[in-house]
């Protein structure tokens, strides 16, 4: 499913090109929310932000964040990638993921299509590892849990399952029909 | 009427600092009668300090009932105010008589934004910001000249509309936005002014968050470094708005109730941050922001 924003952000009566305020991005959260209620259960939902050039800190928080919290704890539950963010759009949104996973006992993700300028796929609570399986999942589609383990060694195999498996709870990676079959990219 | 009181003020606005003097007479101002600042040795008002005298003359209309006066500007000063539309705010009595080419604007003195009213009402509110934003990219060209770039457009654009959003949504009351470009001790200088006559900072924190974010300039310091926020858990925007002014090498400066504090990001040797807070300054209502980079 892509939402595209700059079509909704018009519905919502944003002051196009920039999508800024609070207000603003709860208007723009509910429609999209609206149109999400069609989506099946374990959904992508691509945010293609082309044609939007800010994204202000408020509606970061007011719309994105609240959508990511809500892909995890909706049953049920959907993934959500970005794409074409603007240079300006992405640092807001890196800024503001940062400062709240800094303070907030539940850090948030989210997975972007193109690169972003950190040369990752993922903006937000990453260890090193956790970015480089979004990366190779990404490059090769996907990874039976024996070659995960092989190729990303942990001291312990539980170390291993516990991260697939937060990452697949944070929405960074989908699971293979079940665990031992592998994970694949969002 | 009583009989109109000259209030002669110095020539302090060149800067947030200097305008620290004019503060120091607002209690007496808001004391007489039929008060008329006279502007005669004033030689230049920046942005902050035209805002700030916008600020005590809404108090001291509300005090009083009617409007603080001016007299004895110099032809040049009267026409940047008026090019700055200071006196179609309603608020401050314009002197009697104005220069004749007032109305002239030129094409070159678009490297600014006109003093404009950011109103207490979130719909109008972003109305008004939705406006301003669309005069900003229109002149962006103009107003940062040779550092122009759509990246440093996009930064000043989350900057306005976050410091403009703090305003109807903390301060319970309306304010004000002014951009100019000018020459500050030699140095290009492009300021954006954003001030409000509300509660204050410290007012819009319950006494339990002040117990933990601390009070005065404290308070400021932490408002701007730290996500924290008076409505809700997190604010992030002044501290975004700290990040990119770091990233541009600028400055910024906030003054709330009797407190102060400045960040100087580069303004010395490379890297270096400076920062200065002060408390027990004159109490002047609402919070006032003036950000500011070096342009060309």
């Amino acid at each position: 499913m892509v939402i595209t924003v700059f079509d909704t952000g018009k519905k919502a009566g944003a002051s196009l090109p920039d999508l800024l305020t609070r207000p603003v991005a709860k208007r723009v959260l509910s429609l999209m929310l609206k149109k999400i209620e069609l989506a099946s259960a374990d959904e992508l939902v691509i945010c293609d932000f082309a044609g939007i050039e800010v994204i202000d800190p408020s509606f970061v928080d007011e719309c994105l964040i609240s959508l990511i919290i809500r892909s995890r704890r909706q049953d049920p539950k959907f993934f959500v990638m970005l794409r074409n963010l603007s240079k300006i759009a992405e640092d807001n949104i890196t800024g503001v993921i940062s400062l709240h996973n800094e303070n907030s006992k539940e850090p948030v993700s989210i997975l972007t299509e193109q690169l972003t300028s950190l040369n990752e796929y993922c903006i937000g609570a990453l260890s090193r590892v956790e970015g480089e399986i979004v990366s190779f999942l990404r490059i090769n589609g996907h990874a039976s849990f024996e070659l995960l383990s092989s190729v990303f060694p942990f001291a312990e195999e539980s170390g291993i399952r516990r991260s697939l498996e937060s990452m697949y709870q944070r929405g960074l990676v989908r699971k293979k029909d079940n665990e031992e079959a592998g994970y694949r990219s969002v | 009427m009583e009989p109109r009181q000259n209030i002669a003020v110095a020539d302090c606005f060149g800067d947030m600092f200097s305008c620290e003097l004019f503060l120091g007479q607002l209690e007496s101002i808001y004391e007489t009668p039929s008060a008329v600042l006279d502007l005669s040795a004033v030689s230049f008002a920046d942005p902050y300090s035209m805002a700030v005298l916008l600020i005590a003359g809404r108090v001291y209309l509300k005090k009083r009932g009617y409007r603080l006066g001016v007299t004895g500007l110099s032809e040049a000063l009267a026409l940047y105010l008026e090019r700055m539309d200071f006196f179609t705010q309603g608020i401050i009595e314009p002197p009697e008589v104005l220069p004749a080419n007032r109305y002239f604007r030129q094409k070159a003195s678009r490297r600014l934004i006109e003093i404009t009213p950011i109103p207490n009402r979130e719909k109008e509110s972003i109305k008004a910001l939705g406006s301003i934003i669309t005069l900003f990219r229109g002149r962006a060209a103009q107003i940062f000249k040779q550092i122009y770039s759509p990246e440093i457009v996009n930064c000043f654009v989350t900057v306005i509309s976050e410091l403009c959003q703090n305003i109807f949504e903390h301060s319970m009351d309306s304010g004000f936005l002014t951009l100019q470009t000018y020459l500050y001790n030699r140095d290009p200088v492009i300021r954006l002014v954003i001030a409000d006559s509300g509660i204050g900072i410290e007012e819009s924190f319950s006494e339990e968050k002040r117990l933990v974010h601390g009070r005065g300039a404290d308070l400021l310091k932490n408002a701007i470094i730290k996500p924290i926020s008076g409505k809700r858990p997190f604010g992030h925007g002044l501290c975004r708005v700290n990040d990119i002014v770091k990233e541009l090498k600028g400055s910024i400066y906030l003054r709330s109730g009797s407190s102060s504090v400045a960040f100087m990001y580069g303004k010395f040797r490379q890297g270096n941050t400076y920062c200065f807070m002060k408390n027990g300054l004159p109490f002047l209502e609402g919070t006032q922001l003036s950000f500011s980079i070096l342009g060309s």
